[in-house]
C-alpha cells in the first residue's frame, strides 16, 4: 500500500471506501456510512507528515538492508574464536555511510 | 412462289431460309425486335451475357440454390452480425459453444477498503458500491453446462481472510442470506496479507450443470469475519503498488455457455 492509503487509514481507521485509478483525492470513492470523508486538506497534510516520517528513516532502511546481507551471528562467533573485530568493523562501516 | 416487289415498299414471296446467310445483321433489325418468344431454348449462352448484367433485382427470390454457390463462396464478411443462432452449430467432438460472456476485462486500478466482510458466513453479504464483485449471466438451455473461468490480478492485500466465488439463487445484487449462495471456489488462506501485504493471482474454472436457464448471478469476494477491521486489496495493481513492480495488470472474468 501507498503512503496516500496509509493516511486514510491513519486518518479514518477501518472506515470503508474505494479508489478507482492513481492515488489521488478525486479518485476516492467515500463508502463509510459512518465516519465521514476526510478533506482534500486534511488528507494532503497527512500524507505529507507520513511521507516526513517515511523519509526520516531512509538511513534505517539503507542500513538494514546491507544488515540482511550479514551472517552476523557467524560473524560475531568468528570473532569471539579468532579474536578479531569483523562483525563491529562492518556494523560501523555501514553505520557510517548511511548516517542519521 | 414469284418474288413480287411492290410499289409499297414491300417484298413478298421469300420462302423460310430464303435469305443467303449472313444477309440480316443486327444493324437491320428494328429496336426490340426480338421478344422472348422469338429466342429458342438455350439460345443464351454464358459468353453471350455481358459483364455485370444480371442485377440483384433480376434473381427470383430463392433462385440462389446451395449448388449455385462456388466452393469457400461465403467469405466471413458476407455473414451479417447475429445471424448464426445456436441451433444452426453443428455438434462436434467436445461440445459447442452456445454464448461467450465477457463479465469482467479491464486493466483500471481499484483499491478497496472493506470493514464489513465480503465473507459469508453469519452475516448477510455485503454488497460493496460500484464494485467489480457482481456480474449475470443469461443461460438460455436447460441442458447446457456454465463454465465460469476467472483471473484476477490482486496486490496489497491486507487483513483478508477469504476469497471465494458465489453462484445466487436470490434477486440479483440485493440478494442477501446465507442460503441464497452456492460457493463455488474458496481459498481459505486465513489471515492472507496479515502484517505483510500480500499480492495474488486468483484465478479458476468452475463448470456448472443442471442450472435452470435465465439469470444467474454470481460474486467474487474479498473479506474478514465481521469484526470491526477492515480488509484492503488492490484489483489490476499498478505502479502505485511500488516501483518494483513496475506495469499495469488485468483480470478477466468470462462466463461460457456450453453444450456438452
Amino acid at each position: 500500500m501507498s503512503i496516500f492509503i496509509d493516511a486514510i487509514d491513519s486518518l479514518k481507521p477501518n472506515a470503508e471506501w474505494k479508489i478507482v485509478g492513481d492515488d489521488l483525492y478525486a479518485n476516492l470513492e467515500w463508502l463509510d456510512s459512518v465516519k465521514t470523508k476526510p478533506t482534500e486538506s486534511e488528507l494532503t497534510t497527512e500524507v505529507a507528515r507520513l511521507q516526513a516520517i517515511y523519509d526520516s528513516q531512509d538511513y534505517a532502511r539503507k542500513r538494514k538492508a546491507e544488515y540482511d546481507q550479514l551472517n552476523q551471528f557467524e560473524m560475531q562467533f568468528d570473532d569471539k574464536e579468532n579474536t578479531t573485530t569483523t562483525w563491529v568493523d562492518k556494523i560501523n562501516e555501514i553505520k557510517g555511510r548511511h548516517p542519521k | 412462289m414469284a418474288i413480287v416487289i411492290n410499289g409499297s415498299g414491300t417484298v413478298t414471296g421469300l420462302a423460310v431460309g430464303g435469305l443467303p446467310d449472313g444477309t440480316v445483321d443486327a444493324g437491320t433489325l428494328a429496336d426490340d425486335a426480338v421478344v422472348e418468344a422469338k429466342i429458342g431454348a438455350n439460345a443464351v449462352v454464358t459468353a453471350a451475357i455481358n459483364d455485370d448484367a444480371v442485377t440483384n433485382a433480376k434473381v427470383a427470390a430463392n433462385a440462389i440454390e446451395e449448388a449455385q454457390l462456388a466452393a469457400n463462396a461465403v467469405v466471413t464478411g458476407k455473414i451479417e452480425d447475429g445471424t448464426i443462432a445456436a441451433g444452426d452449430l453443428a455438434s462436434g467432438v467436445g461440445g459447442k459453444l452456445v454464448k461467450s460472456t465477457l463479465a469482467y476485462n479491464n486493466s483500471t486500478r481499484q483499491v478497496f477498503s472493506l470493514s464489513v466482510g465480503l465473507q459469508i458466513s453469519s452475516e448477510n453479504f455485503r454488497t460493496p458500491s460500484g464494485g467489480y464483485h457482481y456480474f449475470t449471466c443469461t443461460k438460455s438451455s436447460s441442458s447446457s453446462t456454465l463454465v465460469l473461468n476467472f483471473s484476477l490480478s490482486i496486490g496489497s492485500v491486507q487483513n483478508n481472510h477469504v476469497f471465494a466465488v458465489w453462484r445466487t439463487s436470490g434477486s440479483g445484487s440485493s440478494t442477501t442470506g446465507v442460503a441464497n449462495f452456492t460457493r463455488l471456489a474458496f481459498d481459505s488462506m486465513r489471515n492472507m496479507g496479515t502484517g505483510t501485504a500480500t499480492s495474488e493471482v486468483m484465478g479458476g474454472i468452475v463448470a456448472m450443470t443442471g442450472l435452470s436457464t435465465g439469470t444467474h448471478h454470481f460474486w467474487f469476494s474479498f473479506g474478514r469475519s465481521n469484526d470491526g477491521s477492515s480488509t484492503k486489496y488492490t484489483l489490476n495493481p499498478d505502479t502505485n503498488e511500488g516501483s518494483d513492480k513496475s506495469g499495469s495488470t488485468k483480470s478477466t472474468i468470462i462466463i461460457n455457455e456450453i453444450e456438452m
